[in-house]
């Protein structure tokens, strides 16, 4: 995988901010807004790297749009912005600061239940109402499945009325209250080549892993980790606990039929799966899925070698352990530490499974507390949102911290492709090198390809074969007519990354024509797989040349992995796993996989059943052995005691028979 | 002349210099434990009718703990943690204090600055290096939860233990345990009737700096057993993050019992044996 930092070409930007920062006043009549993230979260500055840019806070702080909104809408009144920026370890500690009424933030990123909650209880307040702040860039760029999964998201509000003397019930969408940030999954992460597996196959382990049973596996013994964390780890309890049920549903599903013969949909399949998972199906009580997913989880307890919150992802490289369930963020992170040389001795090739019965989606997304704040701040905070959705901004946050944005549109688009499509090696290599791929070197012939080459000083790639060519060229050279034009070299290399997404193409007549990017073809399918994104970023990128729907297929070196196995005539084959794969599939899961994934909610009034399983399930009997260890040792203090006292007692006669004497 | 005495509006008496210690006391012991006790004896009720929640005072918590079968267990598996880490440190801590109190091994204390060292270094920084350490021998707390807790207990509680031993040890009447040889006492008695005797108050708070502390860790137990064993504080601290004020509050009471029970039975055996010393541990 290629994570080549573009921040070279960023660097112009940053020359601006630094200039804009020694421009600030020393006067504190700041506007400020109050933010709270999770830990690592954000694009933060490397000091140890010079040409990194200030963190995304300080960004917007210096940003041209903070300093538009102020001479717009406060002339005069603000010397700037300030971002007071704060972190929270769990939504947990949030949910209880808010609760105080101590806490005035302005915004708030919080999991889908917690969001859930929180709007819930009516401690947030609706965003983007006011017109003159839409968040354009949330409505522009956003990818609308996504957006539309988390809006979804039903909150009931339970309101007291006087007049009628009862509860009223008011049901609102978190899409007038949550803003996404970022999203993924839950799943399985594990190194097939782990040495204690019993000496099971990597074909094997791999093929195992597509399903969240195997995690009760005996072949699996003490190699196992699982989440220190109550709702991720009932939820595997419950579909392992269910598991029948689950693949009914998903067999339904697949067969589009269900059990009396009517058609089943996807809507009804993700009706039924979200019902399931979130235990209010028709079929089983609260109560009675809570049991069955307890004495799963009493179950689990003897097989897995510990419970992690953190460590997980650090024990799985230096292989304490084999399989760890994580987070699709999380995951991506091992799997990019384990084949970090500079990280670890040994590489480590690590596997990431969406199970196949189904699994977790999450969402992290920002809300508005319900605390006092002026209109400026209201507004400010808005104008932040949308500085975090622009594809920019939310490209360095991707970048630094692994997870995946909400945020589709070029620039991400560009990304991942920059990442994982093999189409796409480094196409900046240094400051101002573009690249054309030749095989044969033909190219030189054509004078067009030539002014190319010595303008941008275009690099070669001699490992590739076959016709195929293309060089990437800015939308700066192309003229009105969509023909290249030569002009001169631009000076904002920004610019040009944003911009670059036409390409040469040499055609059978060896002619040279122009493309886009989508128009590419691998010369050799079956070495790639092929992935349509195209549920995730259609409608998510404003396309600015010629109004053309970009396609969305990556080609993908690994996407889903493979393994062998025997076929039904007793041959080894080569089979294709659907729900295994690498950092491009954690990160970009594809439909079918999202598909069998369902946001989990918060239990609200059933919430102190759960934590009574969840503390039941932590707090375990003292085992035989210790028991007699204990009685051995209270048994020895009685004696001592009793012959203490005993000797008392006849010293104190015999003391007694003198003072007689 | 008349004499004029100056009446001072405010002299420096050396009792004043009490007063940050009490402000502290006050904001940090005092009032800390008196939110514990209110919320130890209300519990959180939600009115059917008005969807209000609202605190009142009652013994759920109390009825709680005792009715909870987990709640119980932890208690125990607690408590046989916390005892078998005090009697194993005992057991090597003692002969270490009274040999390295022999001036002739320990010269200069240098050797006893050796074992104390680890103190220094925070707890959970150890604790995390104990655990690479015991997975490289091959008693991981996955496999061995309670093995691997007792040895980081032991690993991080002994410390505790000698500082407190030692001290008492350099104040042992030697002339008392030669005359005891003299008189014919093999080396058990002089060891049960002398050298002990005399230790008692070592001893005493050596179990206290052990016992309760041991109780209440959590990071240990949670690291070392790979969150396999939920201790007193681990159960605490979950209540806490589940919201469970009320239930938490009582529980950690439970442990403020605890406490005073070893403090009146340590009063007991420092009063009968006033050696002065060691108490300061």
């Amino acid at each position: 995988m290629k994570r080549s930092l573009k921040l070279l070409a960023l660097a112009p930007m940053m020359v601006t901010l630094a200039g804009s920062l020694s421009s600030c006043g020393s006067e504190d009549n700041y506007l400020e807004l109050r933010v709270i993230n999770s830990e690592d979260y954000i694009y933060l500055n490397d000091p140890t790297d010079p040409e990194s840019l200030p963190n995304l806070t300080t960004q917007f702080e210096n940003s041209q749009m903070v300093k538009d909104f102020l001479n717009t809408y406060y002339p005069g009144q603000y010397q700037g912005v300030r971002v007071i920026y704060d972190t929270s370890d769990t939504n947990e500690t949030l949910y209880s600061e808010l609760q105080t009424g101590k806490s005035n933030y302005d915004l708030m990123n919080v999991s889908d239940y917690m969001a859930q909650k929180i709007v819930s209880n009516g401690m947030a307040v609706p965003l983007y109402r006011d017109s003159d702040f839409p968040i354009q860039n949330y409505q522009d760029y956003a990818s609308p499945y996504i957006k539309g999964r988390l809006d979804q998201i039903e909150a009931t509000q339970k309101i007291y009325d006087p007049i009628q003397g009862k509860i009223v019930y008011n049901t609102v969408k978190l899409e007038n209250y949550a803003v996404g940030y970022m999203w993924g999954t839950l799943g399985i992460l594990f190194n097939p080549e782990y040495p204690d597996f019993n000496g099971l196959s990597k074909d094997r382990v791999i093929k195992d892993m597509s399903t969240y049973d195997t995690l009760w596996d005996n072949a699996y013994h003490k190699t196992i980790s699982i989440k220190n964390s109550m709702r991720d780890t009932v939820a595997i309890g419950l579909l392992h606990a269910l598991r029948n049920d689950f693949a009914q549903i998903k067999s339904w599903y697949d067969e589009g039929k269900d059990a009396s013969g009517n058609d089943y949909t996807i809507e009804d399949y993700q009706r039924d799966f979200s019902a399931l998972f979130n235990q209010r199906s028709s079929k089983y009580t609260f109560e009675e899925s809570l049991n069955l997913t307890k004495e799963a989880l009493d179950s689990l307890k003897e097989n897995i070698f510990g419970l992690e919150v953190d460590s997980g992802k650090q024990d799985i490289i230096t292989k304490k352990i084999g399989v760890n369930v994580a987070w699709s963020g999380d995951a991506v992170y091992s799997m990019d530490q384990g084949e970090d040389l500079t990280q670890v001795s040994e590489e480590v090739t690590l596997y990431y499974s969406v199970p196949e019965l189904g699994s977790n989606l999450w969402f992290d997304a920002w809300i508005m507390p319900n605390c006092p704040r002026s209109d400026a701040q209201y507004r400010l905070a808005h104008l932040f949102l949308d500085f975090l959705c622009d594809p920019d901004n939310a490209y360095q946050n991707m970048e630094y911290t692994g997870y995946t944005s909400f945020i589709g549109g070029d620039s991400i688009i560009d990304l991942v492709r920059d990442w994982y499509d093999v189409r796409t090696e480094e196409v900046y290599d240094g400051e101002d090198a573009l690249q054309v791929y030749s095989a044969n070197g033909d190219t030189k012939d054509d004078p067009l390809a030539i002014d190319y080459l010595e303008d941008f000083s275009i690099n070669r790639d001699p490992s590739r074969n076959g016709d195929l060519l293309y060089a990437f060229i800015p939308y700066d050279f192309i003229n009105d007519e969509g023909k290249i034009e030569l002009k001169e070299e631009p000076d904002d290399y920004d610019d040009l990354i944003a911009h670059s997404r036409l390409v040469l193409i040499e055609d059978d007549d060896g002619n040279l024509v122009q493309k886009t990017y989508a128009d590419l073809t691998i010369v050799d399918d079956g070495e790639y797989a092929e992935v349509d994104l195209s549920y995730f970023f259609d409608g998510s990128s404003l396309d600015v040349y010629d109004g053309d729907p970009r396609n969305m297929v990556f080609y993908a070196e690994e996407y889903y992995s493979t393994y062998l196995d025997l076929d039904e005539n007793g041959d080894l084959v080569e089979c294709e796993s659907k729900s295994v794969g690498r950092q491009f599939y954690c990160q970009y899961p594809d439909l079918e996989t999202i598909n069998r994934c369902a946001v989990m909610e918060d239990y609200q009034d059933n919430n102190k059943l759960v934590m009574t399983m969840w503390e039941d399930f932590k707090s375990d009997p003292l085992p035989l052995w210790a028991i007699i260890v204990f009685a051995v040792f209270g048994a020895a203090i009685i004696g001592v005691v009793a012959i203490l006292v005993a000797n008392n007692i006849t010293k104190k006669r015999i003391k007694k028979k003198r003072i007689q004497n | 002349m008349k004499s004029h005495k100056v009446k001072r509006f405010f002299t420096l008496q050396r009792k004043y210099l009490c007063i940050p210690y009490v402000i502290f006391l006050l904001l940090f012991v005092i009032v800390p434990i008196g939110i514990i006790c209110f919320y130890a004896f209300t519990y959180e009720y939600t009115d059917p009718a008005t969807g209000v929640t609202y605190m009142k005072a009652s013994g759920q918590a109390f009825l709680n703990f005792f009715t909870s079968r987990s709640k119980l267990n932890v208690l125990l598996v607690s408590l046989f943690i916390a005892l078998l880490t005090t009697i194993i440190c005992l057991i090597i801590g003692f002969p270490l204090a009274y040999f390295l109190a022999d001036k002739k091994v320990n010269k200069n204390a240098v050797l006893v600055t050796l074992f104390i060292a680890p103190m220094w270094i925070n707890f959970v920084l150890r604790t995390g290096a104990t655990r690479d350490l015991l997975t490289w021998m091959g008693i991981n707390g996955g496999n061995y939860p309670y093995l691997a807790t007792l040895i980081g207990m032991v690993q991080n509680y002994l410390p505790f233990v000698i500082l407190p031993l030692y001290t008492t040890m350099t104040k042992l009447d030697h002339s008392q345990i030669e005359a005891a040889k003299d008189l014919g006492a093999n080396p058990a008695q002089v060891l049960f009737k002398n050298i002990i005797p005399q230790a008692v108050p070592g001893i005493v708070s050596a179990c206290i700096m052990t016992f309760m502390p041991t109780m209440s860790s959590y990071v240990i137990s949670d690291t070392l057993s790979e969150g396999k064993i939920t201790l007193f504080g681990n159960y605490i601290e979950l209540e806490f993050t589940n919201k469970a004020w009320n239930d938490g509050s009582f529980m950690a009471l439970i442990m403020l019992v605890f406490i005073a029970i070893t403090m009146v039975i340590s009063q007991k055996f420092s009063g009968d044996e006033e050696k002065g010393g060691s108490k300061a541990w």
